[in-house]
């Protein structure tokens, strides 16, 4: 929890120390930017593999999508 | 002159153009805003999604708007000059672009105005702001019909 | 002029550009594991739709067929059924092996996104998955709060119920003849809560970070796996498996996405697990992107995975007496896992891509995969 109050902390002097514009958004607004590079179907393949195979979960976010992986 | 100003702009990135605020001279003089219209400043970009969407609309505003009385003006900010022209054109071929654009690759312009978002459009009147709308608006070509009825 | 500040002292939010578009996608994945265990076809659709500039609905649909095996123990002497449990069974006649099934399984979704005058963003999504022995439905709720005025930083936090209905062949019923077919249904359900924070730290990266905790509670065993209890060395019991009924995990993911070049982009994320199962795991995902003219995309993507063993995992035939809960699922054992993933897309025209992905999913437990992925998008 400590080291994560730092990283939130350090994103927020980032933020301060130089904004980005909203003009200079063209490389963050492109697909290969996105998650799965915008291909969220395969996306949701993907997690559906993993939480088959592994014993692991969580992280991506709440909202599922179709994945009905419980 | 001009150069300096803008640069001086550039690097402190602190100020924008709030409504009420003049103008630059240099910056009435590159867009052409010496006239006595109201004129309507358009920021856009090719890789805008919303962008996309606004321009067409307000395209079509213009086609019944009073050319004496009113101007258009779009500034595109696409950094690539090849961007720019090619979504242009293909604006253009839809018949979804109908006004004057000046390109704005350095991004010079946008960096005078210093907009929160984008598409932003300026309502300039006398040189001076009058009014702002930042974001994706529906229907924005009712919108600046109503606006411009309100500053007549 | 205006005096404009940063982000630490902003208090005004003001409407941006968004990045939303219509579209319909199809994806079809063909999944295969070695020693011909698991075999998946899946086709699947996605709709994204905006209506008008403050409203998006994204719904999705997925099909799948799944037919193979997955390992356990059962007992060979019995004709009755490959998942055959008995009690005093001789230790000869106790393997460990594929046990065949076939399933189908429907799943859709939805989510409908709706954004206020200050771009602020309330997502409210619903899940529903059958397929023969097992029933899901999910609902979720999530908001996103601009930060600054100009949308680089964003939190949002989120949370979700599902509740799943499984029908599980009898394992712990007195008088209970799973060999027979006899089964009960049983429930279980889980609570997702999610707080994460993206920030745009320059014109070409960002970053995500965000926390979760996920609270199973019900029937969370696997009614199809065995483990074997009270190895004398001449006889044994052939049993279900038997998990806790309540599962608490926590975890933290990192995600750093960086345009290094304006045709390569870098993805990398990590994610660390853990439970009171006493699983922790470590994720770690990189892709590269590689944009060839304006056609091509390129895909290579590496990820590792590692986790430590659950505290009842134990794989032998001679471990387990009168534990209270036992299991044998190579997917709780402590294992690593690399997959090699690939991709291609290809822009034909402006509005319509395809795409074809090549994976490798090669886990220390001995199991391997082969997932290839395809299909196509339409921008309308």
């Amino acid at each position: 929890m400590k080291t994560l109050s730092y990283i939130v902390l350090l994103l927020f002097f980032i933020g301060c120390a130089k904004e980005v514009k909203p003009w200079e958004k063209e490389t963050l607004a492109k697909s290969t930017m996105e998650d799965a590079g915008g291909n969220a179907l395969s996306k949701q393949y993907e997690e559906h593999i993993y939480f088959s195979k592994e014993a692991s979960k969580g992280g991506g976010g709440v909202a599922g999508g179709g994945c009905g992986c419980n | 002159m001009k150069n300096i100003i803008w640069t001086f702009l550039l690097g402190s990135q602190l100020f924008a153009y709030d409504v009420g605020d003049t103008i630059s001279p240099a910056m009435v003089e590159h867009l052409g805003l010496g006239g006595e219209k109201v004129y309507v400043i358009d920021f856009f970009a090719s890789w805008c999604g919303s962008c996309q969407k606004e321009v067409p609309l307000i395209a079509k505003a213009n086609v019944t708007l009073n050319h004496n009385e009113v101007e258009i003006i779009g500034i595109d900010v696409d950094k690539k000059p090849e961007n720019a022209e090619a979504f242009q054109k293909a604006l253009q071929a839809e018949g979804a672009l109908n006004f004057r654009v000046v390109n704005d690759p350095q991004n010079l312009v946008i960096a005078e105005f210093n907009p929160v978002g984008m598409p932003t459009l300026y309502y300039v009147k006398a040189q001076k702001v009058v009014k702002i709308i930042t974001g994706a608006v529906d229907a924005i070509d009712a919108q600046i019909h109503s606006d411009l009825k309100k500053m007549r | 002029m205006q005096l404009r500040l940063s982000w630490c002292a902003a208090t005004l939010l003001v409407a941006t550009a968004m990045q939303a578009e219509d579209y319909v996608s199809v994806q079809v994945l063909q999944y295969n594991e070695n020693d011909n265990r698991v075999s998946v076809t899946a086709p699947s659709i996605m709709i994204n739709k905006d209506f008008g500039t403050d409203y998006t609905l994204n719904a999705s649909f997925v099909a799948d067929a799944v037919s193979g095996a997955s390992p356990t123990y059962y007992d060979a002497s019995s004709g009755a059924s490959a998942y055959a449990r008995n009690k005093n069974v001789n230790v000869s006649d106790i393997k460990y092996d594929n046990i065949t099934f076939s399933e189908k399984r429907i799943a859709g979704g939805a989510l409908f996104t709706s954004r206020f005058a200050n771009r602020d963003e309330l997502r409210v999504g619903a899940n529903g998955s059958s397929e023969d022995d097992f029933d899901s439905g999910s609902g979720s709720l999530e908001y996103m709060h601009w930060l600054d005025s100009s949308k680089n930083s964003a939190i949002t936090l989120g949370g979700s119920y599902q509740y799943n209905e499984i029908t599980a062949r009898c394992v712990d019923r007195v008088g209970c003849d799973a060999s027979s077919g006899a089964s009960e249904v049983k429930t279980s359900t889980a609570i997702n809560v999610q707080l994460g924070v993206s920030h745009n730290i320059n014109p070409q990266s960002y970053v995500d970070i965000a926390a979760f905790y996920i609270a199973d509670d019900g029937y969370l065993t696997d009614s199809y796996l065995n483990v074997v209890r009270n190895n004398d060395g001449i006889t044994a019991d052939v049993v279900g498996e038997k998990r806790p009924d309540t599962r608490s995990a926590y975890g933290g993911i990192l995600k750093y996405v960086n345009a290094i070049t304006d045709r390569t982009t870098l993805h990398l994320s990590y994610r660390y697990y853990w439970d009171d199962w006493s699983i922790r795991s470590h994720t770690v995902d990189s892709d590269l992107y590689y944009e060839l003219g304006s056609d091509w995309t390129f895909k290579l993507g590496l990820r590792n995975y590692r986790q430590s063993a659950a505290d009842f995992y134990n794989s032998s035939d001679n471990f387990f007496s009168n534990e209270l809960y036992a299991s044998s699922d190579y997917r709780l054992s402590d294992f690593s896992a690399w997959t090699y993933k690939s991709n291609v897309d290809y822009k034909v025209t402006k509005e319509f891509s395809m795409n074809l992905s090549a994976n490798y999913y090669d886990q220390t437990t001995g199991l391997k995969a082969t997932y290839f992925m395809t299909g196509f998008r339409y921008n309308f």
